[in-house]
C-alpha cells in the first residue's frame, strides 16, 4: 500500500474498527447462537471502545487533509464521532437488558446499530455530495429496520413503516436538492462548492433564486432526520413504537449525525467568501424561524402528552429547535459569531446527549421493571427505586436547562451566541420556551415522587452482571450530568473541535 | 431574476406537450376494433391461466432478495476486474476485491444458517415441520 493510501485509512480506522465489530458479531452470531448474546455483546462493545482509542490518535487523512477526498477528518468531525460512538456503544448496552425484545433477535439488533453507528460517523465527516447521500442512506436503511424491531408490536411495525415511508421522501427530495447543488455550482465536493460561490460574490454575481431553491430542499433531507418542524411528523410516533434503546439511537446518534453534517454544510458551502451577501440572510431567517417555530411546538405538544417516551419524543422536536439556533447565528452573524454559534451547538449538543442518553434509559429500566410507560404509571415509584427516579430527576432538570446541570450552561452559552449574532428575540423565545419545558419535565418528576402511595413495590428486578454494568451507567451519566466542572472539559473539547 | 428562468418553463410545455399530442393524435385516428384475444394478457404466446391478481409466497421474496444481492456484487466486481491489471498495487487490489466478496457470502451464509434458504420452513415456537 502506498504511504497515502495508508494515511487515508488511518484516519477511518474507528470506522474500520466498526466494521470489523459488524463482521465479528454476525460471525459469533452463528456460533454461540442467543445463549453467547452476552459474548456477541461484549464483541461489539469491544469494536466500538477499539474505535474510541483510534479516534484519540487525531489521524486527518493524506496531504489534503482528507481521507479519499470525500471525507473531511478534522476536529468537528472527530468531536461527533467520539460522541456517536459513545452513544452506539451505551446503546448496545441498554440493548442487552431491555426486556421488550426477544432473546433470539438480540444477536441481529446488535450489528445493526453498529451500522448505523458507522453511517453516521461517516455522515458527520462526509465532505462530498456523494458521500453525504451513501452515509446517511446507511444511517437511514438501519434505523428502518431498528424501528420495527419487535415484530410481534404493532407499534413497533407502525413505526417502521412510518419512518420508511416519510424517510424516504425526505431523502428523495434531499438527493433532488444535491442535482440542483452539482448542477449550479458543477462540483460535488463542498468545500469547492463554497469557494466557488465565493468567487461568484466576489465577482458580482451573488447566487440567486435558484441556489435558494437547492439549499432549502437539502435541508429538507437533513432537517427531517434532525426532527425540525415541518419535517418532525414522524417523531413522536417512531420514538413510542420503537424499542426504547433504538429511541435514544434516534434521539441522539441520528440527531447528533444530522446537526454534524448541517453544520459542515453551511460552513463548507456558505461560510467560505469573505462577505457576507444577501442569500446568506435570507437563508439564516429561514432557519432562525425554523429554530423558533420547532422549539415552541415541541414543548406546547409535549405538554399535552402522557406517554413518557412520546414526552421525551416532542422535548427532542424542541431541542432541535434550540440547536437551529447555532445554526441561524452562523448564517446570520459574522465571522466571530459564526464561530460562537458553532462551538455553542457542539456544546449543547454534548449536554443534551448526556441528558437524553440518561432520560430514556431511566425510562427503559421503570419499564423493564414495573412496566410503567404513561406518567400514571409512574406514581409513586420513586418509593421502590429511589436511585433511578434520582438520576431520572436529574436528567430532566438538565433538559430544562437549570442549574446545577450542564444543560443550563448549554443554554445560556446558546443564548449568548444568539444575542451576540444579533438574533435577540431568538433568545428571548428560547427563555420562555424553558419555562414550558419546566411544566412537563416537572410533571414526570412529580409523579414519581410526589404523587401515589408511598409503598414499596418490588416489580421484577433484574438480576446478574450486565444488567448493573448497564444501570451503573446511567448513574455516570447522571453524574457528567451534574457535574459543574464537566462542563467546563466539554467546553474546552468544543472549542478545540474546528472544521 | 424570474425571467432567466424562461427555458425552464418553454421545456415544461414543450415536455407537457410532446407527451400528449400523440395519445390526442392516436385518439382521434385509430381504429377501435377490440375483441377478447386482442385485449388478452401477453404470456408468451400462451393463453393465462386463473388471476393475475394472487398472492405470492414470501418465500420468493427472500429469494429474489438474496438474488439480487448477488447481482449487485457482480456489477461491482466488473469494473474491479477491468481496472484490475492497471492497479498499481495489485496485492492490494486483489485483497479488497475478496474482502468485500466475503462481505456478500458472508450474508449467504447467514442466511443458510438461520434456515432463510429452506423451502419447507420450520417454525423454532413447536418444532413442527410445515408443509404446504
Amino acid at each position: 500500500m502506498s504511504p497515502e493510501l495508508l494515511a487515508d485509512f488511518a484516519a477511518i480506522a474507528p470506522e474500520m474498527w466498526l466494521v470489523g465489530a459488524i463482521l465479528a458479531t454476525v460471525i459469533a452470531d452463528l456460533f454461540v447462537g442467543q445463549r453467547g448474546r452476552y459474548f456477541v455483546g461484549a464483541l461489539a462493545l469491544a469494536g466500538v471502545g477499539m474505535a474510541l482509542c483510534k479516534l484519540s490518535d487525531g489521524a486527518t487523512g493524506g496531504s489534503d487533509g482528507t481521507a479519499f477526498g470525500m471525507l473531511a477528518v478534522d476536529g468537528h468531525a472527530a468531536f461527533f464521532r467520539a460522541l456517536i460512538l459513545a452513544g452506539t456503544g451505551l446503546v448496545i448496552l441498554h440493548g442487552l437488558v431491555f426486556r421488550g425484545m426477544e432473546d433470539s433477535s438480540r444477536n441481529e439488533f446488535i450489528p445493526m446499530v453498529l451500522g448505523t453507528g458507522l453511517g453516521a460517523s461517516l455522515l458527520v465527516a462526509s465532505d462530498n455530495l456523494i458521500m453525504l447521500l451513501l452515509s446517511m442512506e446507511l444511517l437511514s436503511l438501519s434505523s428502518y429496520l431498528l424501528a420495527g424491531w419487535q415484530r410481534k408490536e404493532r407499534r413497533s411495525s407502525e413505526a417502521a413503516l412510518k419512518y420508511l415511508i416519510y424517510g424516504a421522501v425526505a431523502s428523495a427530495i434531499m438527493t433532488f436538492g444535491f442535482s440542483l447543488v452539482w448542477g449550479l455550482t458543477g462540483s460535488m465536493n463542498l468545500s469547492e462548492i463554497g469557494h466557488r460561490l465565493a468567487l461568484d460574490v466576489l465577482g458580482d454575481n451573488a447566487p440567486g433564486f435558484g441556489m435558494v431553491m437547492a439549499t432549502v430542499l437539502v435541508f429538507v433531507g437533513l432537517f427531517f432526520k434532525a426532527s425540525v418542524f415541518p419535517f418532525h411528523f414522524w417523531a413522536p410516533d417512531v420514538y413510542e413504537g420503537a424499542p426504547t434503546p433504538v429511541t435514544t439511537l434516534l434521539a441522539v446518534v441520528s440527531k447528533a449525525a444530522a446537526f454534524g453534517v448541517l453544520v459542515r454544510f453551511v460552513d463548507a458551502v456558505f461560510l467560505a467568501g469573505q462577505e457576507p451577501y444577501e442569500l446568506l440572510e435570507s437563508l439564516g431567517w429561514i432557519v432562525a424561524v425554523l429554530a423558533a417555530v420547532t422549539m415552541t411546538y415541541g414543548n406546547i405538544t409535549a405538554v399535552l402528552q402522557r406517554n413518557v417516551k412520546r414526552l421525551l419524543g416532542y422535548s427532542s422536536i424542541a431541542h432541535a429547535g434550540y440547536l437551529l439556533m447555532g445554526v441561524a447565528v452562523m448564517l446570520v452573524g459574522d465571522e466571530a459569531t459564526a464561530d460562537m454559534g458553532r462551538e455553542s451547538l457542539l456544546f449543547y449538543m454534548a449536554t443534551y446527549y448526556l441528558a437524553t442518553i440518561g432520560a430514556f434509559g431511566c425510562a427503559m429500566y421503570l419499564a423493564n421493571r414495573f412496566g410503567a410507560e404513561d406518567t400514571d404509571d409512574y406514581q409513586g415509584l420513586a418509593w421502590s427505586a429511589p436511585y433511578v427516579c434520582g438520576a431520572m430527576v436529574v436528567f430532566l432538570v438538565s433538559l430544562t436547562g437549570l442549574p446545577p446541570t450542564v444543560g443550563f450552561v448549554g443554554k445560556l452559552y446558546l443564548l449568548k451566541a444568539s444575542w451576540a449574532g444579533g438574533l435577540e428575540w431568538l433568545a428571548v423565545v428560547a427563555s420562555l420556551n424553558a419555562v414550558v419545558a419546566l411544566y412537563y419535565y416537572f410533571k414526570v418528576a412529580r409523579a414519581l415522587f410526589l404523587r401515589g402511595e408511598q409503598t414499596v413495590v418490588p416489580g421484577t428486578p433484574h438480576k446478574g452482571l450486565v444488567p448493573v454494568i448497564a444501570y451503573a451507567s446511567l448513574f455516570a451519566l447522571a453524574g457528567a450530568t451534574i457535574w459543574y466542572t464537566f462542563s467546563d472539559v466539554l467546553i474546552v473539547w468544543a472549542e478545540a473541535s474546528p472544521l | 431574476m424570474l425571467q432567466d428562468y424562461h427555458a425552464v418553463l418553454v421545456f415544461l410545455i414543450t415536455g407537457v406537450a410532446m407527451v400528449c399530442t400523440p395519445l390526442i393524435l392516436g385518439l382521434l385516428f385509430r381504429p377501435k376494433n377490440d375483441y377478447a384475444e386482442k385485449t388478452m394478457p401477453y404470456e408468451c404466446g400462451e393463453d393465462p391461466i386463473g388471476d393475475a391478481q394472487i398472492r405470492f409466497d414470501m418465500r420468493f421474496y427472500t429469494t429474489a432478495l438474496i438474488f439480487i444481492i448477488f447481482e449487485v456484487e457482480i456489477a461491482f466486481m466488473f469494473p474491479w476486474a477491468h481496472v484490475f491489471n492497471s492497479a498499481p498495487d495489485k496485492l492490494f487490489a486483489l485483497g479488497a476485491g475478496l474482502i468485500f466478496i466475503f462481505i456478500v457470502f458472508l450474508g449467504l451464509i447467514v442466511d443458510w444458517a438461520k434456515g432463510d434458504l429452506d423451502w419447507v420452513k420450520t417454525f423454532d415456537t413447536n418444532k413442527r415441520r410445515v408443509q404446504d
